[in-house]
């Protein structure tokens, strides 16, 4: 195994009101390690469900993972017991929630909640664990005196550096950074993201960044996949898909993106709505919104795809798509 | 937070006046001679007049009532029963323990008895535990308690006479009257329990917790019981209420002389001091456990606990 991380054809999907929701259709990715994938896609495109499916958080009732394989430094976390996942979850693999206004506990302190996660991997007495959680408040740019604090006395950007103390309170080697600067005011989010790089590169942490910013992409992600439907559209360095981007989808998010050089542009939107995850389209799941469709795109009768299961252009730069760039 | 406290104490003692006036003036309007009712028709005018007199009833209205007030309020006397010219404080005095027992213990096996459940059942969501339990919950929410106690008194003390099936001879007496006090509590109790643990199962914080790594139990322990714990509270100041509510229902059905039972009797005969007396204890006895649930609230969540001391937002 040459990746540190290595997710095959996984597939994810929940249980609602009776319906199949299909969240994450076969996704293949790979990181090396110290390095950092983009995850780049519309909402609702499966992107935290990859990244709890790799922690193995997702949800008990109503989620399941159906088939795949996620290697971590040689091990397939699927075949973990909950008991070995344990160890892994916090220490080996951290990740960084979506929303920082609610994931904190209300009624705990700050300190706690980072020293929580301490005292379960990294140190044996509470002294050394308040003592370094103090520590990993003052790395995020907390006076340490905030530890006996509750969540509601800080503000969003605060929360969400806590947040960032907590996942990497015990050095992770795997770091998932869910839209980390989504929920925070534009001026504070080059502010967060300018320490998780810091971070980042000073642990040497590999890192899977989900984003929808495609200027944060390029100042922050050596490779970039992107996602539709639950599936790996098109993936590749970042220099592909930025300069040569080959699936009618990524050029639609990219469009209006001359040249990488051009920062802070967020994704550009396409016309139509993603598909409905409990009834997808069958062949390629884009096709109802893509200009170039044709019948072969729409797939077979039987439902089946013929010739849109990806193909390398470059080396290393895949597309799922049938037209030829 | 000392400044919260005073303050609601100030607007119990508001209430409690407020509860006083509304009672005596109900008691006041109800038809019929209060001397009459206690001498009989054949009476002559002087006896009933020396009688009026002698309670008090021959004054105006507000004169009465605020002698009454001046002293329940500053004296701190309920004044006599009418019919039985015993002293209401006294009387109660007697008569609390057996109430607080029905009342307490009840509450007990309701909280401990209504979390467990909700807890079982919202851990088994969708499962068969869950809908039986929501099933059980549901016909003991709809059941009258009446009913429920008449139904235990002819299985559990006339049939399998396991227990007596009223008075307060021996302490097996009142375990009927606890069990049958608390059922519907439990169920409410296990219903609300339960929906307050779904909403914090789904809770992000609790995410967070496990990708921690921190084991299961501890999760349900540390992060998702005292987040539930708010609502559940909630139900118990809920049950308060019934306590109260349920006391003369059921200190009737099994025959046990306490503060429900009283105030029944006092309606009955119009015995104006002994249903003012017991109407206002029952209101400062939920006002105070008002107080309490609230103070429990600050003490568990510094959200709350910060609006408090800043005193802002105060109800
Ligand atoms: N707990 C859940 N139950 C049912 N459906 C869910 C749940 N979580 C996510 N989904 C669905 O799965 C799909 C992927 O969601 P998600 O992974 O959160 O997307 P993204 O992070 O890319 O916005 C969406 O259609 C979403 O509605
Ligand atoms: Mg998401």
């Amino acid at each position: 195994m040459e990746n540190f991380l290595e997710i095959r054809d996984l597939v994810v999907e929940y249980t609602q009101n009776r319906d199949t929701v299909h969240a994450v259709n076969s996704v293949s990715l790979s990181l090396g390690k110290g390095k950092t994938l983009g995850l780049v896609g519309e909402t609702g495109a499966g992107k935290t469900t990859i990244a709890k499916s790799i922690m193995r958080i997702l949800p008990d009732v109503g989620a399941r993972i159906v088939s795949g394989e996620i290697w971590l430094d040689g091990e397939n976390l699927l075949e973990k017991t909950e008991d070995e996942m344990y160890d892994i979850r916090g220490s080996k693999a951290a990740m960084i929630f979506q929303d920082p206004m609610t994931a904190l506990n209300p009624l705990m302190t700050v300190g706690d909640q980072i020293s929580e996660v301490l005292l379960l991997h990294n140190v044996k007495d509470k002294k050394e664990a308040m003592e370094k959680a103090g520590d990993m408040l003052e790395m995020v740019g907390i006076p340490r005196e905030r530890y006996v604090e509750y969540p509601h006395q800080f503000s969003g950007g605060m929360k969400q550096r806590v947040v960032i103390a907590m996942a990497l309170a015990c050095d992770p080697e795997l770091l998932l950074a869910d839209e980390p600067t989504t929920a925070l005011d534009v001026t504070i989010q080059a502010q967060v993201l300018d320490m998780i790089r810091k971070l980042r590169d000073k642990l040497n942490t590999s890192m899977i960044l989900i984003t929808h910013d495609l200027g944060v992409v390029a100042e922050t992600c050596d490779s970039v996949a992107v996602i539709y439907a639950g599936q790996v559209v098109e993936s590749g360095t970042k220099e592909d898909l930025f300069d040569h981007p080959a699936h009618p989808y990524t050029k639609g998010l990219f469009g209006s993106l001359p040249s990488m050089a051009v920062g802070e542009k967020r994704l550009h939107s396409i016309k139509g709505l993603p598909p409905d995850p409990t009834n997808l389209p069958t062949g390629c799941a884009f096709w109802p919104r893509c200009p170039y469709a044709t019948d072969a795109c729409k797939g077979d009768s039987a439902g089946g795809a013929p010739g849109i299961s990806g193909r390398e252009i470059t080396p290393g730069h895949f597309v799922r798509c049938l037209k030829e760039v | 937070m000392g400044r919260y406290v005073i303050k609601r104490v100030l607007w119990m003692i508001l209430i409690l006046v407020a509860a006083a006036i509304v009672v005596f003036t109900l008691m006041y309007l109800v038809p019929g001679d209060p001397a009459e009712l206690l001498l009989g028709v054949e009476a002559s005018e002087e006896v009933l007049a020396a009688k009026r007199a002698e309670l008090g009833t021959d004054r105006p209205y507000l004169i009465q009532l605020f002698d009454y007030l001046y002293h329940v309020f500053l004296k701190f006397d309920f004044g006599d029963s009418w019919r039985y010219r015993v002293n209401v404080m006294t009387e109660l005095g007697q008569r609390l323990p057996r109430t607080l027992i029905i009342g307490g213990f009840g509450m007990i096996l309701n909280v401990v008895v209504g979390t467990v459940l909700g807890i079982f059942a919202a851990t088994h969501e969708g499962k068969w535990q869950d809908s039986l339990t929501m099933v059980i919950a549901m016909v003991f929410v709809s059941a009258p308690s009446f009913w429920v106690a008449w139904m235990a008194i002819i299985l559990f003390a006339q049939t399998l006479m396991w227990v007596p099936p009223s008075g307060i001879s021996t302490w097996t007496c009142y375990i009927l009257p606890v069990i049958c006090g608390s059922l519907g509590g439990i169920a409410i109790n296990a219903r609300q329990s339960r929906s307050a643990m779904l909403e914090v199962i789904r809770a992000d914080y609790i995410t967070t917790a496990r990708a921690k790594g921190q084991r299961e139990k501890v999760v349900v322990r540390r992060h998702m019981l005292p987040n539930a714990m708010m609502p559940i509270i909630t139900g118990v100041g809920g049950g308060l209420a019934m306590v109260v509510a349920g006391s003369a229902v059921l200190e009737q059905v099994f025959s046990i002389p306490g503060i429900g039972q009283y105030m029944l009797s006092g309606v009955n005969q119009r015995d104006r001091p002994v249903v003012c007396g017991c109407v206002v204890f029952f209101a400062a006895f939920t006002s105070i456990a008002m107080l309490i649930m609230d103070l429990c609230y600050a003490f568990l969540d510094p959200r709350i606990k910060a609006q408090y001391s800043s005193g802002r937002k105060v109800k």
